[in-house]
């Protein structure tokens, strides 16, 4: 059993390791070459969702794909997104509060721009599947 | 949602999320604990909420006797854990893809690898008359199975061209887009 799993039925998976893998049709020894890896026994581990890589190997992974972050990682960087903007709501509640100073304009801002998560492409994703009819 | 062809050496697959393949590829073994075991395997690899199976059970399959108890027993035992399988009749793939001009198999599997570049280095050589048929279909079989039941081909007379290549995931980074 794997800890690949998606938070809720619409959500994206914490990664997709294997899928750009699959689109640069390198293996896992190949990749593992490429960030200075022995063997692909710990890129296994990544793409199970056993294991979750350190920051540089994180960053080896994005170089190798060619992908960003949240595409690699996708689930999981939600689920950071969303509890950042948790947080940034919490802090927004404190300055409400009070009567902020002018300068804190551009704080409020940028808080405010953080306590709306970004909407991506798998955030539509069907909870079921429609019978096309055939 | 996973779609599966069996083959003369076990099955061809295509694992799609929304309208994407998130993975695809051939299993090997014929032995129906070996395909189970494998199935088992991508199940749980991508959190499967529906295999997609050909109709072993419409009056016009033309899979023999083998694949079809084979698929009766996936049907079955896959369908006992809980999650959904869904049979797709092998002649609605036939009619939706001719309303599109590709007749043949070798036709679809062209469409499928225009639709889906990721799977063109997967596309076989064209049959010649002596030779047997590449496993490889399998994988462009089952991704017509999945086109075909997420509806991104429909019906005759829809115009569906060749999307533009985009990222599995593409977060909206444009500013103030809430």
């Amino acid at each position: 059993m794997t800890a690949h799993r998606r938070p809720a039925a619409n959500q994206p998976l914490p990664q997709y390791l294997l899928t750009h893998r699959k689109l640069t049709g390198l293996s896992q020894p190949e990749v593992a070459a490429l960030l200075g890896r022995k063997d692909g026994s710990m890129l296994s581990r990544y793409e199970l969702g056993q294991r979750v890589p350190q920051l540089d190997t994180a960053l080896g992974l994005i170089a190798v794909y060619r992908a960003p972050i949240q595409e690699l990682f996708a689930g999981r960087y939600k689920g950071i997104e969303a509890k950042v903007a948790q947080r940034a709501r919490r802090l927004l509640k404190k300055f409400a509060k009070v009567k902020p100073p002018p300068e804190f304009t551009h704080k409020l801002a940028t808080l405010s721009a953080l306590a709306e998560p970004r909407r991506g492409k798998l955030d539509q994703l069907p909870t079921d599947v429609e019978d096309a009819g055939h | 949602m996973l779609a599966i062809d069996l083959t003369s050496r076990g099955f061809g697959y295509v694992v799609m999320e929304q309208d994407r393949p998130i993975d695809w590829g051939l299993a090997t073994g014929t032995a129906l604990g070996d395909i189970l075991s494998r199935l088992a395997a991508l199940i749980d690899r991508w959190d499967v909420q529906t295999l997609l199976i050909e109709d072993y059970k419409a009056p016009e399959s033309k899979r023999c006797a083998r694949v079809k108890k084979d698929l009766a027993e996936i049907d079955r035992q896959v369908g006992e854990t809980g999650l959904r399988v869904v049979r797709v009749i092998q002649k609605a793939v036939l009619i939706r893809f001719a309303a599109l001009g590709a007749k043949t198999k070798r036709e679809r599997a062209v469409w499928l690898a225009a639709r889906f570049p990721e799977l063109a280095r997967h596309l076989p050589p064209i049959r010649k008359p002596w030779m047997s048929e590449n496993e490889k279909t399998g994988i462009f079989d089952a991704a017509a199975f999945a086109v075909v039941k997420l509806g991104i081909i429909a019906g005759p007379g829809a115009v569906h061209g060749t999307p533009p290549l985009g990222p599995l995931y593409k977060p909206d980074t444009s500013p103030g887009t809430p």
